[in-house]
């Protein structure tokens, strides 16, 4: 229709756009301006009305929408992540323009070189800690090639081998953390998260007809710090490779990667060297991942971290040979280990500074502080007045900085005229219209993204692309995908793409600083080894998607905001881990179960009796709870085998039906917009309604009749299986709860002997005091009393003696007798409690400690860090949920 | 030195009428939301008061002011309003530069005095009150730091904004100090930052299109002849550079709801409550952006039309 005429437009001025190299960042929202526009424009004279030709609203309003999104960037608080691109790009550039990260090649390549093929991994090596500093592929190739390639072409390395070497490596910078196309990526992603969690409740909602999705098949979000982490794990995988190709190759060909003898000696001179090298940015890369790995930094605060840390690098590395080179670094050291210190051994927290031992930490803390900030300022000093190198980084900064930004301002302009003509319903449906499920769409998704790599760079395509597909993808119920899965491997793509002739950015950028004799194809040829080994890796990664979730997963259940393992998130896989665990452990749990039903309950008062035998019994009854889960899941899993094809095959048979349905009620509305002269064009669509209308009829017959049935009785099954399971849980919360509240009433003994003198004295000073005080007084003791634990009952009566003295006539003799009675029962529980404290406590702590790992642990507050472990492997891999749907 | 040419006359009055409505644009539109002018608009109904006339008259004084200079320096280059152009253009990111810096720095001294209860014993309850509200705060301490930094930025001539790059990471590094070595926090901290990042990429737009920073798809443009780029760059700056300002500068100005002025007008600040006081400001660089990244584009436009229409004697010596 014209909407679609419209996106071809729009598509086309934009191609066009970008082909005549207009810078993109303009390229993008002016094509999208224009389109806008001119659809405004055309409606206007054609149909009389400029919003006709969009699939709905008007100019003004996607416009508006256009500005919005290009403001929403930076004005709401949820995408602070990007605050992290020019802390990050700050410290890239200061490690590149002080030479410390030249620095860095040139000792490695000395050290590793006299190995066969040392000088090839050394470049790998460095190219993988320079990427985790800059993240930005021109500049990490560039510098590599103009460092590294005269050196690996005079060691007599194969032209072939060397180029493909930099600029694979140079390439790393994309996957490898902290990198800025991994931020862009989880901030496109998150957005696309919600968007895909709206779709799939959509879908739950019309193919169960109830109205909330639980949250257990809901999308795994993602943020910039689980993106570095997931990204780390693949990272890992792809140096390695890498590694390993060159040396395999320099064994079976020495020829090509020839040992590279040293000149000099290896002594503590050089030694020292290369400690002073390699020491300093290894140590400010462990810092900053490090802090976002453990979770105690967010990425902004590393980043923060890692741009003050280049500065101090910068600061020796500017004034080397100077007398004092290294007095701020050493400074800026030496507070840091004082902070460290001080940290670990007392807490300061300026808003609550009590006695001395508080003040002097605080002193200390400031001074180190102080010193830390004179350090970084000196460091900084230096940077600016040695060769304007603070300056050269700024302006650096502000130039990278504006042209990730204002590209990414301009695709949600972009973005927004991609709605205005429909085109977002249009990938849809067309991904969700190919055959074969998950699979198909993901391939041709990544080809795409593959072929446009050529030609756009990676924050093109990941403010293009992915806010279009990325929602399509991570519905998808059958492969149930994460966020950070599905980035890493975009990630992954991107970089592969780049590093394929005769497009790649990276062979761009390489052939720039490349020597003539080095021959084009020579380059070509070198690469296409690693761009198998990257391939490799996109298919290992595809295949163990752990690797990318296991580290975020694992990091998020250890941290100190992990959800407690009664979130129903965690119950698919806490389940299968308990089930395992409580086979292992059966022996352990019914000798205890047998045990804690021998104990002596006599002496206590009849309802806490109950309320333990009922627990214990609870606690034996687990195992049938478990058998009964088995079963009734065993019997789900024999039918899930036959319904799932059938199953596949109405959903997409129902899609299809949905999205022409679709297509049907679009075409009507433009029937009905259509002036009634225009004869011709009327008939014509009358005849699309007819033909979809046949369409859709015949897929209702094609539907399997079958179907209803199978239907109904998976979900019957399904049923009685989550009814099982409700059971067990509810029934190991029981178990587990009755135990627990016992040993607290027992515990909280103390508590209740300490309220002795104050009823004992009751009856005597409510005699000495007006009712209304009296009121007041008891009132008193009452919120005492119920403050202890198991003590509710005391209240009561105490609660009664107030009653009696309310109103006009207070009936003082009867509130005395209920305090009397409130004494008594205090000292029935006191005797009690005390027998139980010495007797039943330290049975019940064992019985507690026998359980709490299996039956207990729905109700503890954070798992443990093994159990942590096992479920973060589970959550690792994708579940498929799709039958459910 | 050749001939002027009309075509060229033609291209400087227009660039230069339209750089002069662009500025006037939110001066335009500043009498009419905070001083209550109609506007230009009511003249299309014909029955418009005097000031709409008067509004109408700045922009045709502008358009005709940019004639009459052009046609008084008939052997003007092109260049040398291109960079003319890039001047203003610099001009406004500098005086915005400082503008931010100055009141950032300010308004977290205040917030910080306000959230730890210091404001009142420094300056007296009253005015403490007064500077809890968002309006007082603009009118009073924000306003008169813009105008000395339009005044600091006449004066100085070096590249503001940059420093943002590095005060952002000291910005972020207070956070960092303040939260693992005091365990203190607040929100005005991360306000500092958020206000500054904004800053530095909306600001050094126009610096990284002059020096050649913004990304281009080079696979066709590396082998075009100097010819070839300039037509890009003449024809992209036209026709999807300046609309892009325009549309960010109307739509978001065109009346008091839209997303420049709302904020602006109500003074808007943060969700977090004991946070600083300059969201509506950040709305505001949108206008900054707008405007610089206008007068950058037609400067690249004539930069771009004097290789193009010049003899290439000349066209050698521009940019």
């Amino acid at each position: 229709m014209m909407e679609s005429l419209f996106l071809v437009i729009l598509i086309l001025t934009m191609a066009f756009a970008l082909a005549s190299g207009y810078p993109v960042a303009f390229a993008l929202p002016g094509s999208a301006i224009l389109t806008i526009g001119l659809a405004a424009l055309a409606g206007q004279l054609i149909e009389a009305d400029p919003d006709a030709y969009f699939s709905h609203g008007g100019p003004v309003q996607w416009l508006n929408a256009g500005v919005t999104n290009f403001r929403g960037i930076y004005w709401e608080v949820e995408r602070d992540t990007l605050i992290a691109i020019p802390l990050f790009v700050f410290m890239g550039i200061m490690l590149e323009r002080s030479k410390v990260a030249e620095d860095l090649l040139v000792t490695m390549a000395q050290l590793f070189g006299p190995v066969p093929g040392g000088l090839g991994i050394a470049v790998v090596f460095v190219g993988a800690l320079l990427a985790a500093t800059t993240g930005i592929v021109g500049a990490t190739v560039i510098a590599m090639g103009l460092i590294s390639l005269p050196v690996m072409l005079r060691a007599n390395y194969s032209r072939s081998l060397a180029t493909g070497t930099i600029s694979a490596s140079g390439t790393l910078g994309q996957i490898i953390p902290p990198s800025i196309v991994l931020i862009i990526l989880a901030d496109q992603l998150s957005n696309a998260t919600d968007q895909a969690s709206t779709l799939r409740q959509a879908e739950y909602r019309e193919a169960t007809g109830r109205s909330t999705m639980p949250s257990e098949f809901d999308i795994t979000s993602t943020s910039a710090g689980d993106m570095f982490l997931g990204a780390l794990l693949p990272g890992a995988v792809l140096v390695g490779l890498y590694m390993a190709y060159i040396l395999t190759l320099s064994l079976i060909r020495p020829r090509t990667a020839p040992p590279v003898p040293f000149s000099g000696a290896f002594d503590y001179r050089f030694a020292g060297k290369v400690a002073l090298a390699l020491v300093p940015p290894l140590t400010l890369i462990f810092l900053v991942l490090g802090s976002i790995i453990v979770g105690i930094a967010t990425v902004n605060q590393a980043g923060a971290i890692g741009a003050v840390g280049a500065l101090v690098m910068a600061g020796y590395r500017l004034a080397a040979g100077r007398r004092g080179a290294y007095v701020p670094a050493v400074l800026a050291i030496g507070a840091m280990v004082v902070l460290a210190v001080l940290l670990s051994v007392h807490e300061i927290n300026v808003k609550n500074i009590d006695g001395r031992d508080d003040v002097v930490a605080l002193l200390i803390a400031s001074a180190a502080v102080a010193v830390l900030l004179f350090a970084v300022c000196w460091s900084a000093w230096r940077a600016h007045r040695i060769d304007r190198t603070l300056e050269g980084v700024m302006i650096e900064t502000a130039k990278t900085s504006s042209l990730v930004f204002i590209i990414l301002l301009g695709a949600a302009m972009l973005t927004a005229a991609f709605r205005a003509f429909g085109g977002e319903e249009l990938v849809r449906d067309f991904l969700t219209g190919l055959p074969g499920g998950f699979i198909t769409k993901f391939v041709v998704v990544m080809t795409v993204i593959f072929i446009l790599g050529f030609f756009l760079d990676f924050i093109e395509i990941a403010v293009v692309v992915v806010p279009i597909i990325a929602p399509i993808l991570l519905a998808d119920t059958t492969a149930n995908v994460t966020a950070v899965w599905l980035g890493v491997m975009i990630g992954l793509n991107m970089q592969t793409s780049f590093l394929t002739p005769p497009f790649g950015f990276a062979l761009f950028y390489l052939r720039g600083v490349a020597p003539p004799e080095v021959k084009t194809t020579q380059m070509y040829l070198g690469v296409v080894p690693f761009i198998l080994l990257q391939l490799a890796a996109l298919a290992i990664v595809g295949l163990f998607p752990s690797l990318v979730n296991y580290l975020p997963n694992r990091v998020y259940l250890t941290s100190e905001t992990s959800p407690p393992p009664k979130n129903p998130r965690l119950q698919a896989c806490l389940e299968l881990y308990l089930f395992e665990e409580y086979e292992r452990e059966r022996p352990r749990l019914t000798a205890a179960i047998a045990r804690a039903r021998t104990i002596d309950t006599s002496y206590l008062p009849d309802r806490h009796r109950r309320a333990l035998a009922e627990s214990i019994d609870a606690a034996a009854a687990t195992f049938d709870m478990i058998a009964r889960v088995r079963e009734a899941e065993a019997a789900r899993v024999t039918v899930a085998e036959a319904y799932r094809p059938l199953h596949r095959e109405i959903r997409a048979l129902r899609v299809e039906a949905r999205r022409l349905r679709t297509e049907m009620d679009r075409l009507r509305t433009a029937l009905r917009r259509l002036p009634d002269d225009a004869v011709s064009r009327r008939l014509e669509l009358a005849a699309r309604i007819d033909s979809i209308e046949g369409a859709v009829r015949s897929i209702d017959a094609r539907l399997p009749q079958n179907f209803a049935e199978a239907q109904k009785r998976y979900r019957a099954l399904d049923a009685a299986e989550q009814k099982a399971r409700r059971a067990y849980r509810r029934n190991v919360d029981d178990a587990y709860e009755g135990v627990a509240a016992l040993r607290e009433v027992i515990a909280d003994a103390g508590a209740l002997a300490a309220l002795e003198g104050m009823l004992r004295d009751l009856p005597r000073v409510v005699r000495s005091l007006l009712p209304k005080e009296a009121m007041q007084h008891l009132r008193g003791v009452q919120s005492e009393v119920g403050g202890v634990a198991g003590a509710n009952h005391i209240r009561s009566k105490l609660s009664a003696a107030r009653r009696a003295l309310r109103g006009k006539t207070p009936d003082m003799a009867k509130a005395e007798r209920e305090i009397g009675l409130a004494l008594r029962r205090f000292e029935a529980e006191m005797r009690w409690r005390g027998r139980a404290a010495a007797a039943l406590l330290p049975e019940l702590a064992s019985f507690d400690a026998a359980i709490a790992g299996t039956i207990g642990l729905r109700q503890r507050d954070r798992l443990t860090s093994d159990q942590a472990e096992e479920i973060a492997g589970c959550q690792a891999v994708h579940r498929d949920i799709s039958l459910s749907f | 030195m050749s001939v002027p040419r009309p075509g060229t006359q033609a291209l400087r009055a227009f660039a230069l009428s339209t750089a002069a409505v662009g500025i006037l644009f939110p001066i335009n539109n500043y009498l009419i939301f905070w001083r209550g002018w109609p506007g230009v608009v009511p003249l299309l109904d014909g029955r418009a008061p005097l000031l709409s006339w008067l509004q109408l008259g700045f922009y045709l004084a502008a358009v005709a002011l940019a004639a009459a200079f052009v046609v008084g320096s008939p052997a003007r280059r092109l260049t040398a309003d291109a960079d003319m152009l890039s001047a203003v253009a610099a001009y406004v990111a500098r005086a915005a530069f400082w503008a931010v810096l100055l009141v950032g720095l300010a308004d977290m001294t205040i917030s910080f005095l306000r959230v730890e209860g210091l404001l009142v014993d420094l300056v007296g309850p009253e005015l403490a009150e007064s500077l809890g509200r968002s309006r007082y705060r603009g009118l009073y301490v924000h306003y008169p730091l813009i105008w000395i930094a339009f005044l600091i930025a006449m004066l100085t001539r070096a590249i503001g904004f940059a420093w943002l790059a590095f005060l952002i990471v000291l910005a972020e590094l207070q956070i960092v100090l303040a939260r693992f070595v005091f365990s203190y926090e607040q929100a005005l901290m991360g306000d500092l930052v958020r206000f500054w990042y904004a800053a530095l990429f909306l600001f050094a737009s126009a610096y990284t299109l002059l020096h050649e920073g913004h990304v281009r798809v080079d696979v066709l443009y590396t082998g075009f002849s100097s010819r070839g780029k300039a037509w890009t760059n003449a024809v992209g700056a036209l026709i999807l550079g300046v609309p892009l300002c325009w549309i960010v500068l109307a739509l978001g100005m065109w009346n008091k709801a839209n997303l420049i002025n709302a904020p602006l007008l109500s003074f808007e600040v943060t969700q977090a409550g004991y946070g600083m006081y300059v969201k509506y400001l950040m709305a505001g660089f949108l206008i900054v952006y707008a405007i610089s990244m206008l007068m950058q584009f037609l400067s690249q436009f004539l930069s771009a039309a004097a290789v193009l229409f010049v003899e290439p004697d000349e066209g050698g010596e521009s940019r």
